[in-house]
């Protein structure tokens, strides 16, 4: 019994999305915050929507793959910059680490804003709990791409969807 | 039978709930699923964890609520077997205020007061149940609540209440304190409290905070002092913390019938330099506030895009003088080119036990645009200091990484220790995202016991031979 319970959870939770993304189109509206930046001002998400796509990655001072893949948000960001897109990096570090984040944005040329998630309590509410995760939303507010992980080449669905948002 | 007929229906409903993409009008669900199943062979094991939250959302407001269950939990977790309800909350949010009843977490200032939070991985929950305001403005911030805080057994304590002021009255200055209240089991009615103030520059910033506890007897007040600043000068950065920390660990161990359970109200900056490579994670400072003082000093140096040179060192002693902690290291980053990076590193640790020399290196090569080779290599020396005892661990990690599909892993690890039972741990290891929000990782084979700590937070996972199975998903 105890199995095959295991094996019916394990089977319904991998065949069940399937059905789920028929709906696709129902997009999910991003939930609002405020969070401080690195000079100590508070930035609120629900001012800047509606200005351009808004790229949120949460990263963390201590997270390898995470650092891999600001260096291809930086080159992201370099390329669309002028186009009005929003790099949000959000940094998850707790309060054991986060006196470094300064620096060491300073000392990887971080371009972007930086926003402190010092209790987790953002990345928690976009449904997540590691680093690195990736956010995008659109100009009407919706969540349109999340992607928890970094592989080499998942920047390009990064910029997909960037692309997307900029020509509707 | 420990999974019944009956946790199966509410599985299955969870799964149902979990698939759906709901989105009726202004109502949005939000929601994630993470489930856990190891069977570890040499005990003859099985553990089956499950956390699912769920939240709905229409307009202002914002329901929700977890479900888990421990099946039992994995034998490092202090859970105890059984399912239900563990969090609801119900949320209000208007332009500058937010208002909730149900659980939450909360962090006052850098923890040194008030840090409730979960880490899944330590299995650390210390969730409040209670009641939060929280106002945000240009020049303040401010944060009252009242609850009762979650030990690690799962249990409510006694209701605490406390609160938090940050004024921002320059651009370039914050101030505030912080206070909390509540009675303890073992001591009555307590306080404790800080105050705290920052300076943010273009060419640095700093913080500081200093708080007191008031417990009776007079002689168990506490005080605990974190400095920490970072100043940059053209490619330098400079990052300096420091703390000192008496008699400040608000942790209440004894709980009439079940002295294990434990609860822990704040959680101040280690102040040392935190690894994530599993050798040097495994000896890293267990904290302990009641008696701790030290600095850290990290120098970055960076070479345009091309490459950042890394130099750190940090001590801890305890007020008597005696060393509990030490640490130097090294590392720098390269990367020649674009689809080539390479990580090397060196340091000593030193504890009361023992002294660890580390090397560690990482490299990785996109051979295309989706195709990455990695390796991470770690190697430690370690000398035993009351008998010379001297011997090695290594481990080596071999990947290859398809985007956005797939990793596959080969993990060993080998020691030269006599006094382990065995010399060789040999795992391999696949993580799958599929269906866009989902993440599968699959573990086979046999994996060291050893503490893995966080933050000064440490817990003893025990020695592993047999299958893991994470699934993540996100809806």
């Amino acid at each position: 019994m105890k199995l095959f319970c295991l094996s019916l959870a394990i089977v319904l939770f991998i065949i069940g999305p399937v059905f789920a993304q028929e709906e696709e189109d129902n997009l999910t509206k991003a939930p609002d915050f405020v969070l401080e930046d690195l000079d100590g001002e508070n930035y609120r998400l629900s001012e800047n929507i509606g200005k351009g796509p808004i790229v949120m990655n949460f990263w963390a001072t201590w997270c390898v793959p995470c650092i891999e893949e600001l260096k291809q948000m930086k080159r992201i960001y370099k390329k669309y910059a002028e186009q009005d897109v929003q790099f949000l990096a959000i940094s998850i570090d707790d309060p054991k680490t986060v006196a470094r984040v300064n620096s060491f944005a300073k000392s990887h040329h971080y371009p972007f804003k930086v926003l402190l998630d010092t209790n987790n309590e953002v990345i928690t509410l976009y449904q997540s709990k590691v680093p690195p995760y990736t956010v995008i939303i659109d100009n009407d507010g919706n969540v349109t791409y999340t992607h928890v992980g970094y592989r080499m080449g998942d920047e390009k669905k990064v910029e997909q969807e960037i692309k997307k948002i900029l020509e509707n | 039978m420990l999974i019944s007929s009956k946790c199966l229906v509410i599985f299955t409903l969870l799964f149902l709930l979990t698939t759906a993409n709901i989105s009726y009008g202004q109502i949005q669900m939000y929601g994630n699923n993470y489930l856990e199943y190891s069977f570890d062979s040499n005990i003859d094991t099985s553990y089956f964890e499950n956390w699912t939250d769920l939240s709905l959302s229409y307009q202002n407001w914002r329901i929700g609520g977890r479900y888990e269950f421990h099946l039992p939990p994995q034998a490092f977790s202090q859970d105890t077997v059984g399912q239900g309800i563990s969090q609801r909350f119900l949320e209000y949010q208007a332009k500058n205020l937010t208002f909730t009843v149900g659980n939450f977490y909360s962090l006052f200032g850098r923890g040194l007061v008030l840090r409730s939070f979960e880490n899944r991985m330590l299995r650390w929950d210390t969730n409040i149940d209670g009641v939060k305001f929280d106002y945000y403005h240009d020049y303040v911030n401010f944060q009252v609540l009242g609850g009762q805080p979650r030990d690690r057994r799962g249990r409510r304590r006694e209701v605490l209440q406390g609160g938090i002021l940050n004024l921002k009255p320059l651009k370039f200055l914050n101030l505030g304190g912080s206070f909390i209240t509540t009675r303890l089991e073992s001591k009555g009615k307590v306080h404790w409290g800080s105050t705290f103030g920052g300076l943010n520059f273009d060419w640095g910033s700093f913080y500081g905070e200093y708080a007191l506890k008031d417990f009776p007897p007079t002689m168990e007040n506490g005080t605990a002092l974190y400095v920490g600043g970072n100043a940059y000068y053209d490619a330098f950065t400079i990052l300096m913390e420091y703390k000192d920390y008496d008699q400040f660990d608000l942790t209440e161990r004894t709980v009439n019938k079940d002295p294990s359970s434990e609860l822990t109200y704040n959680n101040p900056p280690a102040v040392y330099r935190e690894h994530l490579y599993t050798l040097m994670n495994r000896h890293q400072l267990v904290q302990n506030a009641n008696d701790e003082m030290g600095y850290l000093v990290e120098l970055t140096y960076s070479f345009r895009d091309l490459a950042i040179l890394t130099l750190s060192h940090s001590r801890t002693e305890n007020h008597d003088g005696l060393l509990l902690y030490r640490e130097y290291y090294g590392q720098i980053e390269w990367d020649p080119r674009y689809n080539l990076s390479f990580v090397g590193g060196s340091g000593e640790q030193k504890d009361q036990e023992a002294r660890y020399l580390n090397f560690v290196g990482t490299g990785k090569w996109s051979f295309t645009d989706y195709n990455t080779f990695k390796f991470i290599l770690e190697h430690q020396h370690v000398k035993i200091q009351y008998n010379d005892r001297q011997f090695y661990n290594q481990m080596l990690t071999l990947s290859f990484d398809r985007s956005p599909t797939f990793t596959l892993s080969l993990l060993t690890e080998h020691s030269t220790d006599q006094e382990t039972d065995k010399d060789l741990w040999l795992g391999g290891q696949v993580d799958i995202h599929f269906l866009e929000n989902f993440d599968l990782t699959i573990f086979g084979g046999s994996r060291r016991e050893g503490k893995v700590c966080v933050g000064g937070i440490c817990v003893f996972r025990p020695p592993f031979e047999g299958i893991e199975l994470r699934l993540i998903n996100r809806f």
